[in-house]
């Protein structure tokens, strides 16, 4: 039986895939342990040590980074859309986080001798910690993305991601000329090639897994009973668990879009996002996502990765407003897959909104597409596949 | 000097019309296009509507004006930065 540390960040979509797969791992015999910070980022989904799996362990990472500095990230990330976003990440974020975080995860690693670790492909202090000590690591794509050019065509853009991952890694003595934070010899992918795109080659140790989203118990409450009883079709619109500028005119203009139609709509959102509450709206600061997915028809959504593939598993199409990070790039994916249509999350009109979720719903060709990638996803094997790959990785 | 305004007063002209068509004219509400104008911030373009804007550039001035090679050669800072003007500056100079 093997040690596995999964090293994550404080931000939900990237942990929740390592819960299950680390769910996975515990079922088959191994130890499990997380190493992160007791609190999110972001969100509110409780001391991450509470939310493991059973016999998983949790070990809080000192940091660095005090609270002042996340606050002022969480502070100034709303501001922050489109290109500048890549800027911020890096600068602000994934390089900072990952300095701050190194020595908390070598002094893990020490006392904890893990067999392999897994790391996070944008919370890289695992994976550097990993190479310093050549221990196996794998590395987790929680976004497709990650795997592909950020801004394609731009190629000086590309370069300057790249030497700011070199710098860093030279900054902490890794005398290495490619990047650590993907491992070079197991990265798993959430994804499937198929809805990444075929077109794209990638090496034989990117192992694509699907979407990792077993062994989950979410106990957020929800009026199922008044989502059940309906009979119109159902929407699904979220912008996730990060804060957006310009979210409260974005869910007015929802507002405009669906009141008063055949359509009953379950809106993520805070309550004072909204000026009134129309009769068919649910709204729900939170929701049990995974449990609410297999009870509507269509989704609208920014793009987050985990949301997108998490409705394309339940066969929905969807209707995407991309706002910033790699959401374009999921967008792009979502678009080029025939499972949903493109809006611009500052400028569509609600009429154009409400078209669109009518053509989800009428035109069949959305939804056989959504199911197609759902096939696909299903094959890739999910949290189990993942662990077995992890599996491969220790003998 | 005459000639060279107005020269510029054209492509200003083609390139906000390239703008309004990739953004959709609906969308427009009552923006002007003027030099000062940013991509990003301005007209909060996303990187994929630049590329399709590219394209459009290419189609209408044809091999004289390498925009995309001009774009693709340009440092994160620039492309968050790049206004109207840098843009007319640039097809001017192939131009020209």
């Amino acid at each position: 039986m093997g040690r596995f540390l999964f090293v994550v960040p404080p931000l939900a979509g990237h942990i929740n895939p390592t819960l299950s797969v680390g769910a996975q791992l515990l079922s088959c015999g191994h130890e499990v342990l997380w190493a992160g910070h007791e609190a999110l980022l972001v969100g509110g989904d409780g001391p991450l040590g509470d939310r493991l799996p059973k016999g998983g362990t949790f070990m809080a990472v000192e940091d660095n980074m005090g609270p002042e500095d996340y606050r002022k990230i969480v502070k100034k990330s709303p501001s922050v859309s489109g290109l500048q976003s890549l800027k911020f990440l890096y600068e602000d974020v994934f390089i900072p986080m990952a300095r701050g975080t190194m020595q908390g995860v070598a002094s893990i690693v020490e006392r904890v001798k893990p067999d392999v670790i897994i790391n996070d492909q944008q919370a890289f202090a695992g994976a550097v910690v990993a190479w310093q000590k050549k221990i196996p690591y794998a590395t987790f794509c929680t976004t497709s993305a990650g795997v592909q050019e950020p801004l394609e065509g731009f190629h000086r853009v590309n370069q300057w991601e790249h030497d700011r991952m070199i710098e860093f890694q030279q900054s902490v003595g890794v005398a290495c000329n490619e990047k650590v934070n993907t491992s070079a010899r197991l990265a798993v992918i959430f994804s499937s090639p198929l809805f990444v795109g075929e077109h794209c080659r990638f090496p034989d140790h990117y192992r694509f897994v699907g979407p990792s989203i077993t062994h989950r118990i979410d106990t957020t409450p929800f009026p199922f009973a008044r989502l059940k009883k309906t009979t119109t079709p159902k929407v699904l619109i979220s912008l996730g668990t990060v804060n957006q500028d310009h979210g409260k005119a974005f869910f007015s203009k929802i507002v405009e879009a669906f009141e008063h139609r055949d359509l009953t709509v379950v809106a993520v959102a805070p309550g004072d996002f909204f000026d009134r509450i129309p009769d068919n709206f649910i709204i729900r600061k939170r929701i049990p996502q995974l449990d609410v997915l297999p009870h509507v028809d269509c989704v609208v959504s920014h793009a987050g990765h985990n949301t997108v593939c998490e409705s394309l598993m339940n066969g929905l199409p969807l209707v995407v407003t991309p706002i910033k990070d790699d959401q374009s790039k999921v967008a792009s994916q979502v678009v080029a897959a025939g499972a949903g249509l493109r809006l611009k999350y500052r400028r569509f009109k609600p009429s154009d909104m409400h078209d669109a979720v009518m053509t989800l719903i009428h035109d069949p060709s959305y939804r056989e597409n959504a199911l197609r990638i759902k096939a696909s996803f299903v094959k890739a094997g999910g949290a189990e596949k993942a662990a077995r790959c992890l599996e491969e990785l220790k003998s | 000097m005459i000639m060279e305004e107005s020269l510029k007063g054209n492509i200003l002209e083609t390139v906000a019309g390239f703008i309004r068509d990739v953004i959709g004219e609906d969308y427009m509400d009552d923006m002007d296009i003027v030099l000062e104008t940013t991509f990003a911030d301005d007209l909060e373009m996303e990187s994929i509507e630049i590329v399709e804007f590219a394209e459009k550039i290419r189609d209408h001035y044809g091999e004289r004006v390498d925009f995309a090679q001009w774009l693709s050669a340009m440092e994160l800072d620039a492309i968050i930065h790049l206004s109207v003007a840098e843009v007319v500056d640039y097809i001017d100079s192939c131009l020209t």
